[in-house]
C-alpha cells in the first residue's frame, strides 16, 4: 500500500485518527520535524517519519520511563536554543542537534530510525528497492545483469 | 527415517552442532555406517519457511542470546552485546552464507615459518599441511558443488560483480570472476540452479545454496543413522575418572535438564560457543575446564581482518539483484613480503537491502551516520555498488573468550564474554585493503567512496587451535584434544591461524577428514 508519490505534508499535520498511547500530541509533533531534520527524505511525506513516532510509542506502552525520557530530550534541546523549535531555521536546527549528537536521547532517536524508517516496505520503491524475490522467480529474469553502462568487453 | 536414540545409549556419538562442521560431520559418519546424534541448540526452520526480508530472517536465524565484549575492538563500542553474526537454527550459519568456498593456500599452513616474528601475534605453524588436506578439499568442492571446480560452471556475474570487475580489469587485476561457489549454475545433486534471488543471507529459500540443513542433514536421516535433535542446548561435557568423557548435560528450551550417554563427543558450536562449554565443563579433576591443559581453550579468537567498500556512481548498478558474493578479486591473497603487512586477503562483492544497507552505513569512517550528507547516499541507493574485504589475521593470546564472572543465561550458564584488540597487522591490512577497494571502484567512475569497518564477526576461528605440541594448542591434527582421546573439535575453533580464506570449505573438508579418522580410530580402539 504505497501512497501517493510526491505529495507534501506540512510539517505541523500529524494524523489526527490515530490513537497514542503514551505519546502527547505536541511531542509527537515536534518528534516529527526533528526527524526531518536528522534524515532529511524531502519527497517522503510525514506519515514515514509518524511511523517511526508510532513505534517510539508502542515502546512506550511497555516502557514507562520512555515517554519521560523523550519528552525530557526534547525539553533539553528546546532549552538551549532558547526559541521554540517551529521558530528555527533548518540550519539552527542541525546546529541544535550537532550539540546533543552525543547523548543518549539523540543516539536513541537516530538507533530507532534507522531500525523502522528504511525497514518498512512501503517506503522500498521510493529507494528503488524491489525487495522480495523468490516468490517472483528471483531476479533471474528480471534485471540481475541488466546494467548497460558498462561495456562487456571491458570485462 | 531418522533415527530416535535413548538418552542412555553410550554407544552413540555425539555432535554439538549442526552447521558446516557438526551437520556434515554427522552425515559422515551416518553414511559409514556410525550411529550419530547431533544436539543442536537452535529450532528446525525448514527452508518453505524462510524470509525475503532482512529484519525478518535476521530475528528467525540469529544466534541472539547475549554475549559481552571487551578490548579495543570498535564491536565493544557499536553493538557491545552482539559480537558475532551467526545463526541459532537446525544448519547452523550455513543457513545464512554468501557461499565463497576457496581452498587456503600453502604458505598459510606454516604462518610462523612464513611470517616470522611478528610482535605479539601467537602464530603457529598448522600440524597438516596443504597436501594432506587436498584430496578432502576435493570432496568438500563434490558435495558442495564449488563453481569453478571439477568441471562445475561459474555463476553468470550481476550488476554488481560487473561493476567490480570492470575496475579490477582497469587497475592490471587477473584473477577477478564470480569465484567458486557453493552455490548451483546448474541444477545439480537434487538442487535447482540459482535464480539470483539476492538473498543468500538470509536462508535457502531457492534451494541452490548448499547449506547443510538442505544436504548433509536430510542425507545423513535417511541412512537411519542419524538423530538430529533441536532447542537442544548444551550446558556441561561429562567426563569419567580415566580421562573420558561420558556424554553431555543439556537443557530443553522450557529448561528441563537431560543428560545423553554417548562414546565420542564432538564439540561444533561455532568458535564462541565451543569454547564456552569446554570452560563450563571444569570439574575437580579439570578446575581449568575440559581439554584446556594447555591454557589455550577460548585464546588465540580470530575473526578474520574485513570491513567493506560502497561506491556510489551516476548510473543505476541495483546491486541487490543477483547472488549477494558472487564475485571474487584474488589477486591481494598471497603474501607479499614488501608490503607492510603478511598474509593477504580477498575482495568480495557484497550487497545489502535498503535497511541493513542503512544500519551498515551508520558507522561509516567517512561521514556522519544522519544529516543531509547520509539521506542524499541513501537516496542513491540504487546507484551503489558494494564489495567486502576479508583477509587472514593475527591470533593473540589475549584475544579469547571466557565465562562471564556474574552474568547467566536462560538456563543459569555463564555467558561469554569476547575480548578483542586488533593486531596492527590487522589494521595495516585494513587501510591498504580500503584503498584498493576505492581504486577499483574509481577505476569505473566512482563519485563517491565510504568504507565501513567490520561489522559483528561473521568467521569466528581458532579458540580450540590445532597445534603440534599440546602445549601449544588444543587438539591435534585429527581435531582430537590433546588431554581426552574420545573428545574432538569439529569446527572453525580447530583452525591454528585464520587463513585469509572465507572458512567454510575449509571447515568441511575437516569435518570428512576427522569422520574418516573417527571411524577409524572406533574401529580401532574404541570397540
Amino acid at each position: 500500500m504505497n501512497p501517493p508519490v510526491g505529495v507534501t505534508v506540512p510539517v505541523s499535520v500529524v494524523s489526527q485518527v490515530y490513537k497514542y498511547h503514551r505519546l502527547p500530541p505536541g511531542l509527537v509533533e515536534q518528534l516529527v520535524s526533528i526527524y526531518r531534520t536528522m534524515f532529511p527524505h524531502s519527497t517522503v511525506p510525514d506519515e514515514f517519519y509518524e511511523h517511526v513516532v508510532r513505534k517510539l510509542d508502542d515502546k512506550a506502552a511497555l516502557d514507562q520511563d520512555l515517554s519521560g525520557f523523550l519528552s525530557d530530550g526534547v525539553e533539553a534541546l528546546n532549552s538551549q536554543t532558547g526559541t521554540a523549535w517551529t521558530g528555527l531555521s533548518e540550519e539552527a536546527r542541525i546546529h541544535a542537534l550537532q550539540r546533543v549528537e552525543q547523548t543518549a536521547f539523540f543516539q536513541r532517536l537516530r538507533s530507532d530510525f534507522v531500525l523502522y524508517f528504511y525497514s518498512n516496505p512501503a517506503i522500498w520503491p521510493r529507494f528503488g528497492y524491489e525487495g522480495p524475490s523468490n516468490d517472483q522467480g528471483g531476479y533471474l529474469h528480471r534485471g540481475f545483469n541488466d546494467i548497460d553502462w558498462i561495456k562487456r568487453e571491458d570485462l | 527415517m531418522p533415527r530416535k536414540f535413548d538418552p542412555d545409549d553410550g554407544s552413540v556419538v555425539l555432535i554439538i552442532g549442526s552447521g558446516a562442521g557438526g551437520g556434515t560431520l554427522g552425515n559422515e559418519l551416518a553414511q559409514k555406517g556410525i550411529r550419530t546424534l547431533i544436539l543442536e541448540a537452535g529450532p528446525r526452520i525448514e527452508r518453505e519457511q524462510h524470509v525475503d526480508d532482512e529484519r525478518q530472517s535476521f530475528a528467525q536465524l540469529t544466534w541472539l542470546d547475549k554475549r559481552t565484549t571487551s578490548g579495543s575492538w570498535r564491536i565493544a563500542k557499536d553493538s557491545p552485546n552482539f559480537p558475532a553474526n551467526v545463526c541459532k537454527v537446525v544448519g547452523g550459519t550455513t543457513v545464512h552464507w554468501g557461499g565463497c568456498s576457496l581452498r587456503a593456500q600453502e604458505h598459510e599452513f606454516g604462518a610462523k615459518d612464513v611470517y616470522g616474528d611478528n610482535a605479539g601475534a601467537n602464530l603457529s605453524n598448522w600440524p597438516l599441511t596443504l597436501a594432506e588436506l587436498e584430496p578432502y578439499y576435493d570432496k568438500a568442492e563434490e558435495k558442495m558443488g564449488v563453481t569453478g571446480t571439477h568441471g562445475i560452471p561459474l555463476l553468470d556475474a550481476d550488476n554488481n560483480q560487473i561493476v567490480m570487475a570492470a575496475g579490477a580489469k582497469k587497475v592490471g587485476y587477473k584473477e577477478c570472476s564470480t569465484g567458486n561457489m557453493a552455490i548451483n549454475s546448474r541444477p545439480r545433486d537434487g538442487r535447482p540452479a540459482t535464480i539470483q534471488d539476492g538473498f543468500c543471507f538470509q536462508g535457502i529459500r531457492s534451494n541452490a545454496k548448499w547449506s547443510t540443513l538442505n544436504t548433509e542433514i536430510p542425507k545423513g536421516e535417511a541412512t537411519g543413522n542419524l538423530e538430529v535433535r533441536p532447542e537442544c542446548h548444551v550446558l556441561k561435557i561429562e567426563h569419567d575418572k580415566s580421562a573420558k568423557v561420558t556424554g553431555v548435560l543439556y537443557a530443553d528450551k522450557q529448561g528441563n535438564h537431560y543428560q545423553q550417554r554417548a562414546r565420542i563427543v564432538c564439540v561444533a558450536g561455532n568458535s564462541i560457543e565451543t569454547p564456552r562449554i569446554l570452560l563450563n565443563s571444569a570439574s575437580n579433576q579439570y578446575p581449568e575446564g575440559l581439554a584446556n591443559s594447555s591454557g589455550q581453550v577460548g585464546r588465540n579468537y580470530m575473526r578474520h581482518m574485513s570491513g567493506a567498500v560502497w561506491a556510489v556512481f551516476d548510473k543505476p548498478v541495483r546491486m541487490y539483484r543477483g547472488n549477494t558474493m558472487a564475485g571474487c578479486i584474488k589477486d591481494e591473497r598471497y603474501h607479499r613480503p614488501d608490503r607492510e603487512f603478511v598474509g593477504g586477503y580477498y575482495m568480495q562483492t557484497l550487497h545489502l537491502g535498503l535497511s541493513f544497507l542503512v544500519a551498515r552505513l551508520a558507522n561509516n569512517l567517512d561521514l556522519a551516520g544522519w544529516g543531509r550528507e547520509y539521506t542524499r547516499i541513501m537516496e542513491a541507493y540504487e546507484y551503489m555498488a558494494g564489495m567486502w574485504l576479508v583477509g587472514e589475521d593475527m591470533p593473540q593470546e589475549t584475544n579469547c573468550v571466557t565465562l562471564h564472572p556474574t552474568e547467566k543465561d536462560q538456563f543459569g550458564m555463564p555467558i561469554p564474554n569476547v575480548h578483542f584488540d586488533d593486531h596492527v597487522n590487522d589494521i595495516a591490512m585494513r587501510n591498504h585493503a580500503y584503498k584498493r577497494g576505492a581504486m577499483v571502484y574509481d577505476a569505473v567512475g566512482a563519485t563517491r567512496i565510504i568504507r565501513t569497518p567490520p561489522g559483528p564477526s561473521a568467521h569466528n576461528l581458532g579458540t580450540c587451535r590445532q597445534s603440534a605440541r599440546p602445549e601449544d594448542g588444543v587438539c591435534n591434527k585429527w581435531g582430537q584434544t590433546h588431554d581426552i582421546e574420545n573428545l574432538f573439535i569439529s569446527d572453525g575453533s580447530q583452525f591454528t591461524t585464520s587463513t585469509a580464506e572465507n572458512p567454510t570449505l575449509t571447515i568441511v573438508a575437516l569435518a570428512i577428514r576427522q569422520a574418516d579418522y573417527i571411524a577409524d580410530q572406533m574401529a580401532k580402539h574404541f570397540e
